[in-house]
C-alpha cells in the first residue's frame, strides 16, 4: 500500500460518496480539496458514514484491516481529514 | 434472515434469548469467554472476553470474513457486586466498568459501522432497576449501568439519523447468577419498590426486546423501558 494507491482509492470513494448523498460540489476535486469544516465537502454526519466506507474500501483493496478514529478527527488544525492528501498519510501512519 | 449478535449469551438471559432469537427466524452470533453447548443451524458460538479490545476487534474481524452484517446487537454480558463502596476493590470497579460500559461502547462501535451501510439497525443495552432506585450496596454497579443508561441516549441521537435506534432495558431482580447470593430478606426489600411485586422472569425481557427490535418500532429511540412498575 503506497500513498498513491491510497489516493486513487479515496477519490474513488469520495467521488462515489458525493453521488450518492447528492453532496453539492461544483468544483474540482483534487488532493488538497477541503473535506472537513467550514468550506468542506463533508459534514460530520457524512464523515461518518464516508470513513465505514472507505474502512471497507481499503479492507477489500488490501486484505487489511484499520480504523480511522482519532480524537482530532474533527479539528480544523489537526484532523486527519482536512484533505485527501493529510488523509492517506494519516493511514499510512497508522498502517506502519 | 436478520443476524443478532448476543453478548454473554452461554447462560442465563442471554442463553434464553438467543433461543428466541432462533425459534423466531432469526440467525444468532453469540459470544462468551467459554465455549457454549447450544447446536443449531442458525447459531455460530465465538470465544471472546468482552473486555478485551483486542478480542473484540478479532470477534468483527472474523464476522467480516464470514460475509456477516449485524442487524441487532444485544448487549447483554454485565457483572455485578454487592459491597459497601467502602470496601470495594478499586479493580472490581474497573472490571465492572470494563464489562458493563466499555464493551457496551465497542461492541457497539463495531456492530454500529455494519449498520450504518444498511440504513437499518437495533441496538438494546442492559441498563438496570439499581439506576432509578440508586440501590446502597450497588455503587459501581449501579454507577456502571447508568452510564450505560447515559451512553445509549447520546448514541441514539448520533445513530438514529442512519436509521439505527438504540434503547435499554432495565429488568428488575430476576433468577440469574446476578442475584443468587442475595438474601430473602434483600429480594423481598427490593421487590417492595415494585408496583409489580414479583421476581421478573426471561419472557418480560424478551417482551421488552420483541418490542425494541420490531420494524414498527423506528420511532422509538433513546429511551429505558424498566420492569416490574419502577418508576
Amino acid at each position: 500500500m503506497n500513498k498513491l494507491e491510497l489516493e486513487k482509492i479515496i477519490f474513488t470513494i469520495l467521488l462515489e460518496f458525493i453521488k450518492d448523498n447528492d453532496i453539492e460540489f461544483d468544483h474540482e476535486l483534487n488532493n488538497e480539496t477541503r473535506l472537513i469544516g467550514s468550506a468542506g465537502i463533508l459534514d460530520s454526519m457524512d464523515l461518518v458514514s464516508f470513513i465505514v466506507e472507505l474502512e471497507e474500501a481499503i479492507s477489500n483493496a488490501f486484505s487489511i484491516e484499520i480504523e480511522l478514529a482519532n480524537d482530532s478527527i474533527m479539528s480544523n488544525r489537526t484532523s486527519p481529514f482536512i484533505n485527501i492528501s493529510t488523509l492517506s498519510d494519516y493511514i499510512l501512519k497508522i498502517n506502519k | 434472515m436478520k443476524k443478532v449478535l448476543i453478548t454473554g449469551n452461554r447462560k442465563g438471559i442471554g442463553r434464553f434469548l438467543t433461543e428466541k432469537f432462533i425459534d423466531n427466524g432469526y440467525f444468532v452470533i453469540g459470544c462468551s469467554r467459554q465455549a457454549s453447548d447450544l447446536v443449531n443451524d442458525n447459531y455460530i458460538h465465538m470465544i471472546c472476553d468482552v473486555i478485551n479490545d483486542n478480542n473484540i476487534v478479532e470477534l468483527f474481524r472474523e464476522l467480516k470474513k464470514k460475509d456477516i452484517n449485524i442487524d441487532i446487537l444485544i448487549n447483554n454480558a454485565g457483572i455485578a457486586s454487592m459491597n459497601h463502596f467502602i470496601t470495594t476493590p478499586s479493580n472490581t470497579s474497573t472490571n465492572i466498568f470494563n464489562t458493563n460500559l466499555h464493551a457496551t461502547l465497542n461492541f457497539s462501535k463495531y456492530a454500529a459501522k455494519m449498520m450504518i451501510k444498511k440504513k437499518w439497525g437495533r441496538i438494546i443495552n442492559f441498563s438496570s432497576v439499581a439506576v432509578p432506585l440508586n440501590l446502597e450496596g450497588e455503587l459501581s454497579y449501579a454507577s456502571s449501568k447508568a452510564a450505560v443508561e447515559s451512553a445509549s441516549k447520546i448514541m441514539s441521537k448520533e445513530l438514529g439519523v442512519f436509521g439505527i435506534t438504540v434503547n435499554c432495558i432495565g429488568p428488575n431482580p430476576i433468577e440469574t447468577d446476578l442475584i443468587r447470593t442475595l438474601s430473602k430478606d434483600k429480594i423481598s426489600s427490593l421487590l417492595d419498590n415494585q408496583s409489580i411485586k414479583r421476581l421478573g422472569e426471561f419472557e418480560d425481557i424478551w417482551n421488552v426486546v420483541a418490542f425494541y427490535i420490531s420494524d414498527s418500532s423506528n420511532f422509538v429511540n433513546g429511551q429505558c423501558i424498566y420492569l416490574g412498575g419502577i418508576c
